[in-house]
């Protein structure tokens, strides 16, 4: 890994991670570095030792001029969170970390995992998500719970890559559309602010969202579309939504709750078709396709960690194990070969 | 009549048997059901589904003496002990009728196959934290830390919650909770509650711990409570031995 190659790794995690510096002079041409990590009200501290000049003069100078520019405030918090994972990659190897163990540690010490915080087994909390994160979110806990396989999803945190996985499925929640209405605001900031109270109004806590948007509500309490649209949306949320969703927001829903990132084409069509009665006949191409436009990232972007799917769908016969015809089983593919 | 000759059975028991076969007729007919609502289920009794309570038997229940049972209501109906169980959300959404010795077995099926689902629907993933409200108000439990011995008491794990209470209040939790009374102490008695709720029993000498979490969350959970109990009466329970509530599947 290079400071360069590691911006790529950790785009769109630094909106939430914040990682600051300090550095100082030690005997032995060893630099201390005293990181200091801040995601979501969770904060860690890491002093750890490397020696820059082990590590080439091309390189050491780069290191040089990030911290002259990150004194005078020059750099960007993507700079900041990839030179912060490459410094901890350098120490460890210095350390004689062997490659297989250190992005896990890396993970770790940059609270891109915090599965170690205590909270192994600990939801994602809705506040913190956006409102399509949310609900995505609700819709993938009531499908652990259900499932049972809530231990099997943490677990699936820890495999390589996850985080940039998990990244994507989030970029891909935020570009669907959900089918909201259309009422156009004086500006994009405003749109987006419409579109979210629409969201917020149909699936989220009534007496709150109309709190939150006070203001919103306010500005065009006297457009009548725009009270229109507001009683409609506030009588739909008791009417159940029969109608079915697109192939893209299916594959956003099952993407990281149900292991979707990490199945097959073939198992992914299985489990649509079984669990939410989408057409058999759809092609794998189709499947490529909409993930390919949703920008989500899976398995196979990650050849070199993953030769094949890490998970698997075992079907069972009726009567097997006590359960009906059409129950299924994720297992983890070969687990010796991804676990980091 | 024919004398009752040793060893005494249940079918014996001709008149607890008529009165639960009197109790259901009445019932039918205060609350007008139609017989499609009623399933036996024996050897246990009855589960009724109405699909409305008529004004006439919400008003016959509402003057009837009941005590409060985790999800639901029990009335003992009659000498003979009769009981009848009801839904409470929504309330009489699920009725079941059985004789006082199959009480247990006939609340774990309505709440595993009824009343649980409901709930689930009702609440999702809100569920469990609405089980603890209903513990809480019923046996004072107050939020303190996992290894606190404040009692009684709740505490968040990373599988769940945990439920402190004085012996003899677990006894009374699992009469609450309409379990059958527990037969190994030495080891975790795990129930499936309904509703993708699971919970997890175990007595120590001076404290019995409950364990609800989600399903899924059953072996960290079963492990946890089996390492204290390993540890409270200081010897080592078989691996992967528990004892196990089950239920029995409508037809």
């Amino acid at each position: 890994m290079t400071p360069d190659c590691a911006e790529s790794l950790f785009s769109g995690y630094e909106k939430e991670i914040k990682v600051s510096f300090e550095q100082r002079q030690e005997p032995d041409h060893k630099t201390l570095i005293c990181l200091t990590v801040e995601r979501r009200g969770l904060s860690i501290h890491s002093d750890f030792l490397v020696d820059l000049t082990a590590c080439g003069a091309a390189t050491a100078e780069k290191v040089r001029s990030f911290f002259e520019r990150y004194q005078h405030h020059q750099t960007t918090p993507l700079e900041n969170l990839s030179m912060g994972a490459w410094l901890l990659d350098l120490s460890l190897t210095q350390d004689g970390m062997p490659f297989q163990g250190r992005p896990a540690e890396i993970s770790k010490l940059l609270l891109l995992d915090t599965s170690h915080l205590g909270t192994q087994l600990a939801w994602e909390p809705l506040e913190l998500l956006t409102p399509k994160q949310a609900i995505f979110e609700q819709l993938g806990q009531e499908y652990l719970i259900s499932t049972g396989s809530a231990v099997l999803f943490q677990a699936s945190k820890r495999l390589p890559h996850y985080p940039a996985i998990q990244q994507s499925y989030v970029q891909a929640a935020e570009t669907l559309s959900f089918g909201l209405p259309e009422f156009p605001g004086t500006s994009p900031a405003e749109r987006l602010e419409l579109e979210l109270f629409w969201l917020e109004l149909r699936y989220h806590d009534t007496a709150a969202t109309l709190r939150k948007y006070d203001s919103l509500i306010q500005r065009y309490s006297a457009d009548q579309r725009f009270c229109g649209i507001l009683a409609d949306t506030i009588k739909n949320r008791a009417k159940e939504n029969l109608a079915k969703q697109p192939l893209d927001f299916y594959l956003v829903e099952c993407w990281i709750h149900h292991f979707f990132w990490g199945l097959s084409n073939t198992d992914r069509i299985d489990l649509l078709c079984r669990d939410y009665g989408v057409s058999p006949r759809i092609s794998e191409r189709t499947v490529r396709r909409v993930k390919k436009d949703l920008r989500l990232k899976d398995w196979s972007d990650f050849r070199e960690a993953y030769p094949e799917p890490p998970f698997g769908v075992k079907h069972f016969r009726a009567g097997e194990h006590g359960g009906e015809q059409g129950m299924y089983q994720i297992f983890v593919n070969r687990p010796d070969k991804f676990t980091l | 009549m024919e004398p009752i000759s040793p060893p005494i059975r249940r079918s014996d028991l001709v008149h607890s048997e008529a009165c639960l076969r009197k109790a259901l007729e009445e019932l039918i007919a205060r609350g007008r059901l139609e017989l499609t609502a009623v399933e036996p289920v024996p050897p246990l009794g009855y589960v009724v589904r109405p699909r409305s309570l008529t004004p006439r038997l919400r008003d016959w229940l509402a003057a009837q003496k009941s005590s409060p049972r985790l999800w639901m209501d029990l009335i003992e109906l009659d000498e003979l002990g009769s009981q009848l169980l009801i839904a409470r959300e929504p309330y009489g959404s699920a009725l079941g009728l059985s004789a006082w010795q199959d009480v247990s077995a006939i609340a774990g099926l309505l709440r595993t196959n009824v009343v649980g689902p409901n709930l689930w629907e009702a609440h999702k993933t809100a569920l469990l934290d609405r089980v603890v409200e209903e513990l809480k108000t019923q046996f004072d439990l107050v939020e303190r830390a996992l290894n606190s011995s404040e009692l009684p008491a709740y505490a968040r794990t990373d599988w769940g919650v945990l439920i402190t209470l004085k012996p003899a209040q677990g006894l009374e939790l699992f009469d609450y909770s309409c379990l059958p009374a527990p037969k190994h102490l030495d080891l975790p008695i795990l129930t499936k509650l309904g509703g993708f709720v699971h919970s997890i029993a175990a007595f120590g000498p001076d404290m019995a711990r409950l364990g609800l979490c989600w399903n899924g969350f059953e072996d960290p959970a079963c492990l946890f409570l089996q390492d204290w109990l390993r540890k409270t009466h200081k010897f080592q329970p078989a691996p992967a031995r528990f004892s196990s509530v089950g239920s029995h599947a409508l037809s």
